[in-house]
């Protein structure tokens, strides 16, 4: 009995050796693709330090040879462009002709997002960047009402679709 | 530290840039038609080490324009004097000359001043000392030609 329990406790032993192996060489394997991901990302960000070496000799090269300046009081800085979807002002400009062009008569917000995609050249295939663009409209649309140039005909509260139409200002 | 804003390189720069390798284009091609002169070496290497370094540099400033494209702009050397000099120079030829003529009076600062016609705009010196002249309040003996 003791050597039959002996002969377990040992296959015991080794399967659960086997098993720690296999998770570890699962881990292993993991590792090596994380590590090649890592690599590679560390090859093009090194790719990209090389480039912006390139451009700064480049530049402080023109700047001292062309201008007689030295690059030494010039602070780096990140600047990272907005994200608008019509900018400086489009998406206001392009929904007020709309509104003008319909002479006083409301619009949609459904027809109003058609024309502004027709007129932007915008489309969004995606469910969530439809969302993305009706949320934006939809604020446009709450500004424009709050600074007075349109008037909602519809109850903000009830969950249908609004009608805007231009508000109409008493000379 | 205050926000410097939203601050980008915008086609007035890109322009500029444009425009100061055109100019150096020019002063280039000014200095080449006068390569006999002793400055003209020294010029020469100084203008094509900055036009050098600005080919680099404008691709990245200005991207998509095509370098080989651009004309030189044309380029005068101006005579040395700085204005106040040069109105010294009027009054003392106004003086000297008795009523010259402009040419006459600018022949007579060319001369003072030893300027190297091959070198520097007459054409520009004749403008300035106009200018000078018609600045000038009209006093008897030193008041120019009409």
């Amino acid at each position: 009995m003791g050597i039959r329990m002996a002969h377990i406790g040992l296959r015991h032993a080794l399967a659960r050796v086997l098993g720690e192996k296999q998770a570890l060489e699962r881990k292993r394997a993991t590792a090596q693709v994380q590590l090649a991901t890592l690599q590679s990302a560390l090859a093009a960000i090194e790719a990209g330090i090389a480039r912006a070496d390139n451009d700064v000799m480049a530049l402080n090269a023109a700047l001292a040879q062309a201008f007689a300046d030295s690059a030494a009081d010039v602070s780096p800085r990140q600047t990272v462009p907005k994200k608008h979807v019509a900018p400086w002002g489009g998406m206001t400009r392009t929904i007020l002709a709309m509104f003008r062009a319909a002479n006083g008569g409301p619009l949609r917000k459904s027809e109003i997002m058609a024309q502004l995609q027709t007129a932007l050249d915008l489309s969004y295939e995606s469910a969530p960047a439809r969302r993305g663009f009706s949320i934006y409209v939809q604020r446009t649309l709450n500004n424009m009402a709050r600074y007075g140039y349109l008037e909602g005909l519809h109850d903000p509260k009830s969950g249908r679709e609004g009608q805007w139409r231009l508000k109409v200002t008493s000379e | 530290m205050a926000s410097k804003g939203y601050v980008r390189v915008r086609p007035v720069h890109s322009l500029g840039l444009v425009k100061q390798y055109r100019r150096l284009l020019g002063e280039r091609k000014f200095w080449a038609t006068r390569s006999q002169h002793p400055r003209a070496a020294g010029e020469l290497e100084k203008l094509n080490s900055a036009i050098e370094a600005l080919a680099k540099a404008l691709p990245l400033v200005a991207p998509g324009v095509a370098l080989t494209g651009l004309r030189p702009l044309p380029f005068h050397l101006a005579v040395p004097l700085p204005g106040h000099v040069l109105k010294r120079a009027v009054l003392a030829g106004l003086r000297k000359l008795r009523e010259p003529a402009l040419e006459e009076l600018v022949a007579y600062i060319v001369k003072t001043y030893g300027i190297d016609l091959g070198l520097h705009d007459v054409c520009r010196l004749r403008q300035r000392v106009q200018k000078v002249l018609d600045g000038l309040p009209a006093r008897n003996g030193i008041a120019p030609r009409p």
